[in-house]
C-alpha cells in the first residue's frame, strides 16, 4: 500500500509541476510532443518495483496477462452462467411449469373421484322418506396382488363371500391384466374399516352412498329407486335426478412405490358438491297409513291392487299418492313399486256424472229443477243400455240422476249440453291430457274426439264409459268442484333445498276456472246428498260432512271385451270425495282394481267408500281440520 | 484498523509570484496521518444489516411455524366438522327409522294399542289453554332454541356449514 501510495504521490506531485510549466495553455491547444513529454513521468515507474513485479507476474511463456481482464472475463461468465440458469427458471416456471406439476405428480399421487351426496327426499314436515348413509366398498387392483388366494381368502372371512364367490374372486385377481375389479359394494362402514385396517397391499375401500328408505316401504311408488351406482331408474328419482346428483370431487393420496397409499396424504383438490334436496308436498304419516287402509281392503276383498290419492283441495298439494299391488306370485299385497295412481288409466265409471251435470248446469243446458224421464234402461244407437239397478221410470231432477247415480239420466243430460261441448268440459276437467306433476310413466290417458267416438260410445262417455282417465286425473276433476269450479293442478313438490341450506320454494299450482262457484256449490250439494242418502253412505265419517261420488266401471281386457276368460265381468271400482262438504279442504280418491266381480265388493260404494270413511280421521288428525263452525250435515239435504 | 496515508498537495499562495518556488522544507514534506471513520461505519451497517436480517429470517420462521400450526388447528378442526356431519347423518338416519311411521305402527300393535274407532271434538276456550301452559311452565327458553328446530331447519343448517366451511 505504502508503495503504491508513493507512486501516486510521485505522480501527482510531477503533474503539478508539469501544469505549473504550461502556464494556462489548455489541454486541446498542447502539442503532441508536449503530451508525450507530460505522460512520460507519469508512467515511470522505480527500476526496483519493477524488477519486483517481473519477478512476481511474469512466470515464463505462461503469464495470465492482466488480472482486471480476468476478472472481467470471470464475471461475464458468471453473468451469462447465471442468466441461462434464470432463463432456464423462467422457463420451468412459466410455460413448462404446469406440464412438469402434472407429470411430477402423477409420478407420486393418485386421483380419485369423490362421489357427491345425493339429495334427500323429505315429507312435506322434514321427515326423511329416501337418504343416502355412507357405505364402503371394497375393490381390488390385481396388479398389485402377489397372493391372489390369501387375499381372497382373507376377504372372504370378512365379507362372509361364498366359497363359490371366493374362488371367482381368486381367479379374477390372479388375471394381472386388469387393474380394478369390484368386491364388495356399498357394504357397512364398520365391515370396509375393517377391511381397511388389514392394510392389504391391491384391496382398496372407498366411501360409497347408499340409498335407503328409512320409512320401510313407505311412499315407494312415488319415491322411486336408484340403481347401485346412485343414478334414478324410477319414481321421483327419475324424475329428479338431475336435481338430486350434486357434482363430484377429487381426491388426491400420495403413494409409494409399489402403488400403496401414504396414509395421512389424502386432501381434497376439488370438494363435491352435494345434491338438491327434494320436499314433497307428501306428509309420512298420511301417506303410510293410506297405503296400510289400501293394503287391508285389496286383502279383505281379493282384489288385485288399489290405488289412492289425497289432495289439499285449495293448493292441489299432494298429501298421499299410494299404489298397492297383489303379488302375482306370493299373493301377499304391498305397495307397489311403480306409481300406478299415474301410470294406468282405466275408464272411470260413474264418478264422471259429476263432470256431465256441472257442464251442463254452468251452460245452463238444465237448472237444478230441470226433471228428466228416466226409465231404467233405453236403446242408444246399436245398444240398450241400462242403470245399474232395475227401477220405474221416474222423473228425476240432475240431483236425483247423480244420488241413485243413473245412468239413462245422465245421458239424458248430456243430450241437453251436446256432446261437442260435453267433451270440451272434460278437458277443461283435465281429463285426456298429463297433469303438471309430467312424472316418468305419467299417462295421459284415452279420450277420443266427439268424431271418434263410435256407436254408443258418444253417449257412455257421460257416465265414464269410453274414454280412460289415470286416478290423478280424475281426482283432479273432481277437486274442480271441491275447490269451487277452479281447477288447480296437482302438487307433488313444495320445495328445493340447495346446496348451501337455501329453500327454493316450487311455483304455486297453475289454475283455471271450469265452472262458476255457483255451479260448483250446486254439485256440490248433490254430492253431499250421494254420501248421505245415495249410493256413498259408507263413505260417512263422525263430525263432518263429506261430498262424494262412487264410480263402479268395467276394466277392458285383453280379448278386447269386459269379461275374463272365465266369462267374468273384469271392474274398477273408485269413489272421490271431499270434506268437510261446507268448506273442503281435502279431497281423497280411491280406486279398487279387479275387486271380485260375483260379490257386492266390485262396486264403488262397498270396495272404495268405506276405505275412504276409515281414512278421513287419520288426515283429519294430521292435518288438524275442524269441524266448520255450522254445519248442518245430512240433516240438512 | 486500516488508516490512509496521503500527501497534503502543495499550496501556492497567491501573493506568491516567483515563478522558482523555493523547496518545500523537510517538515512541510512530511506525510500527515489522519483516521479515516468509513470503514467502521461500513461495519456497523453491515452489523446492523445483518442482524435485520437475521431478524426478518427469524420473523418470516416463526410466521411460518404459525401459519403451519394454523393449518394444522384448520385441519383439525375441519376433521371435526367432517365427524361431526358424519355423525349428525347417522343420528338423521337412526331418528328417521325410530319415527317411521310403520315402525311406531308395530310397535304400537306390540304394546296393545289400537286405532280409535271414533273421534269427537271438544270446544276449549283461550284461557283455559293458556292457565294450562302457565301452570305446566312450558315457557321457551334459550337453551331450548336448538332443540325447538325442526328437523329439516337443523339439516339445513348443516348443510350451509358444509357448504361454506367444509371439506
Amino acid at each position: 500500500v505504502s508503495r503504491t501510495t508513493k507512486g501516486t504521490g510521485t505522480s501527482r506531485a510531477a503533474t503539478s509541476r508539469d501544469t505549473s510549466r504550461t502556464g494556462t495553455r489548455g489541454r486541446a491547444e498542447r502539442p503532441p510532443a508536449a503530451r508525450r513529454r507530460r505522460s512520460t513521468p507519469a508512467r515511470r515507474v522505480p527500476r526496483a518495483i519493477v524488477a519486483e513485479r517481473r519477478s512476481t507476474t511474469r512466470t515464463g511463456r505462461f503469464a495470465a496477462g492482466s488480472p482486471r481482464r480476468r476478472l472481467i472475463a470471470v464475471l461475464v461468465a458468471l453473468a451469462v452462467l447465471l442468466l441461462a440458469v434464470l432463463v432456464r427458471v423462467g422457463a420451468l416456471q412459466t410455460s413448462q411449469g404446469a406440464n412438469l406439476r402434472a407429470a411430477g405428480a402423477r409420478q407420486w399421487t393418485r386421483t380419485r373421484e369423490i362421489q357427491a351426496t345425493r339429495g334427500t327426499i323429505f315429507d312435506r314436515n322434514g321427515e326423511e322418506l329416501a337418504m343416502s348413509v355412507p357405505a364402503s366398498t371394497v375393490t381390488v387392483n390385481p396388479k398389485l396382488i402377489d397372493d391372489p388366494a390369501a387375499t381372497a381368502s382373507i376377504l372372504q372371512g370378512v365379507l362372509g363371500l361364498t366359497d363359490e364367490r371366493r374362488a371367482e374372486l381368486q381367479e379374477t385377481m390372479a388375471d394381472k391384466d386388469r387393474g380394478f375389479v369390484y368386491v364388495a359394494r356399498q357394504i357397512d362402514d364398520a365391515v370396509g374399516e375393517q377391511i381397511d385396517a388389514l392394510d392389504l397391499v391391491g384391496v382398496d375401500v372407498v366411501s360409497e352412498d347408499r340409498r335407503i328408505l328409512p320409512g320401510g316401504m313407505t311412499g315407494r311408488s312415488v319415491i322411486g329407486q336408484t340403481d347401485i351406482d346412485g343414478i334414478g331408474t324410477a319414481g321421483l328419482e327419475l324424475q329428479f335426478d338431475d336435481v338430486l346428483t350434486g357434482s363430484g370431487g377429487e381426491e388426491t393420496r400420495e403413494v409409494a412405490p409399489g402403488g400403496r397409499s401414504i396414509p395421512g396424504t389424502e386432501s381434497v383438490a376439488r370438494p363435491p358438491v352435494p345434491g338438491d334436496d327434494l320436499i314433497l308436498t307428501l306428509d309420512r304419516s298420511i301417506q303410510f297409513a293410506t297405503e296400510r287402509a289400501l293394503i287391508e281392503q285389496v286383502e279383505q276383498l281379493g282384489a288385485r291392487g288399489a290405488n289412492a290419492i289425497v289432495m289439499d283441495t285449495d293448493t292441489g298439494e299432494l298429501l298421499a299418492m299410494a299404489s298397492v299391488r297383489r303379488n302375482a306370485d306370493t299373493g301377499v299385497v304391498e305397495v307397489a313399486s311403480g306409481n300406478y295412481a299415474v301410470v294406468d288409466a282405466d275408464e272411470p265409471g260413474s264418478v264422471a256424472k259429476v263432470v256431465t251435470v256441472a257442464a251442463s248446469l254452468n251452460e245452463g243446458a238444465i237448472t237444478p229443477e230441470t226433471a228428466f224421464e228416466v226409465p231404467w234402461r233405453k236403446q242408444w244407437y246399436d245398444d240398450l243400455l241400462a242403470d245399474a239397478e232395475q227401477h220405474p221410470t221416474e222423473w228425476w231432477t240432475a240431483q236425483e240422476i247423480l244420488v241413485h247415480s243413473s245412468n239413462i239420466g245422465t245421458m239424458e243430460i248430456q243430450q241437453r249440453i251436446g256432446r261437442e261441448r260435453h267433451w270440451e268440459y272434460m278437458r277443461a276437467f283435465g281429463l285426456g291430457e298429463k297433469t303438471a306433476l309430467d312424472f316418468p310413466g305419467e299417462s295421459t290417458g284415452i279420450m277420443k274426439t266427439p268424431d271418434e267416438l263410435w256407436g254408443s260410445e258418444r253417449v257412455t262417455v257421460a257416465y265414464g264409459q269410453g274414454f280412460a282417465s289415470t286416478s290423478i286425473q280424475l281426482a283432479s276433476a273432481i277437486n274442480t268442484i271441491a275447490n269451487d269450479g277452479t281447477y288447480v293442478a296437482p302438487k307433488l313438490v313444495a320445495a328445493t333445498v340447495g346446496a348451501d341450506g337455501t329453500v327454493t320454494e316450487s311455483a304455486p299450482s297453475a289454475t283455471h276456472e271450469v265452472v262458476s262457484p255457483t255451479t260448483a256449490q250446486e254439485v256440490q250439494s248433490y254430492m253431499m246428498q250421494v254420501v248421505c242418502r245415495g249410493t256413498a253412505e259408507t263413505a260417512q265419517i263422525d263430525g263432518f260432512t263429506v261430498a262424494g261420488k262412487t264410480g263402479t266401471g268395467y276394466k277392458p281386457q285383453a280379448n278386447g271385451t269386459y269379461f275374463d276368460e272365465a266369462g267374468r265381468r273384469v271392474y274398477y271400482s273408485s269413489f272421490v270425495g271431499f270434506f268437510p262438504a261446507e268448506d273442503p279442504q281435502a279431497t281423497i280418491l280411491i280406486s279398487v282394481d279387479e275387486p271380485p266381480a260375483e260379490t257386492n265388493g266390485r262396486f264403488g260404494s262397498q270396495a272404495a267408500a268405506p276405505v275412504f270413511a276409515r281414512l278421513a280421521p287419520t288426515i283429519i288428525h294430521e292435518q288438524g281440520f275442524q269441524p266448520p263452525p255450522v254445519t248442518t250435515g245430512c240433516a240438512g239435504g | 484498523v486500516t488508516v490512509a496515508l496521503r500527501t497534503p498537495p502543495h499550496r501556492q499562495h497567491p501573493g506568491d509570484a516567483s515563478p522558482a518556488t523555493p523547496a518545500p522544507s523537510s517538515a512541510a514534506r512530511r506525510v500527515q496521518l489522519r483516521v479515516v471513520p468509513g470503514r467502521r461505519r461500513a461495519a456497523g451497517f453491515a452489523a446492523f444489516l445483518s442482524t435485520l436480517v437475521a431478524i426478518v429470517m427469524l420473523g418470516a420462521a416463526v410466521l411460518h411455524t404459525r401459519l403451519a400450526e394454523r393449518q394444522l388447528e384448520i385441519d383439525r378442526l375441519e376433521r371435526s366438522v367432517g365427524a361431526a356431519q358424519e355423525r349428525f347423518d347417522v343420528l338423521r338416519r337412526h331418528r328417521a327409522e325410530l319415527r317411521a311411521p310403520n315402525r311406531l305402527a308395530v310397535e304400537a300393535e306390540r304394546l296393545g294399542m289400537v286405532p280409535s274407532a271414533a273421534g269427537d271434538f271438544v270446544a276449549v276456550d283461550g284461557w283455559t289453554i293458556a292457565r294450562a301452559i302457565a301452570a305446566a311452565g312450558d315457557l321457551p327458553s334459550s337453551e331450548d332454541e336448538i332443540r325447538a328446530l325442526e328437523p329439516l331447519d337443523q339439516y339445513r343448517l348443516v348443510k350451509q356449514v358444509d357448504v361454506e366451511g367444509g371439506p
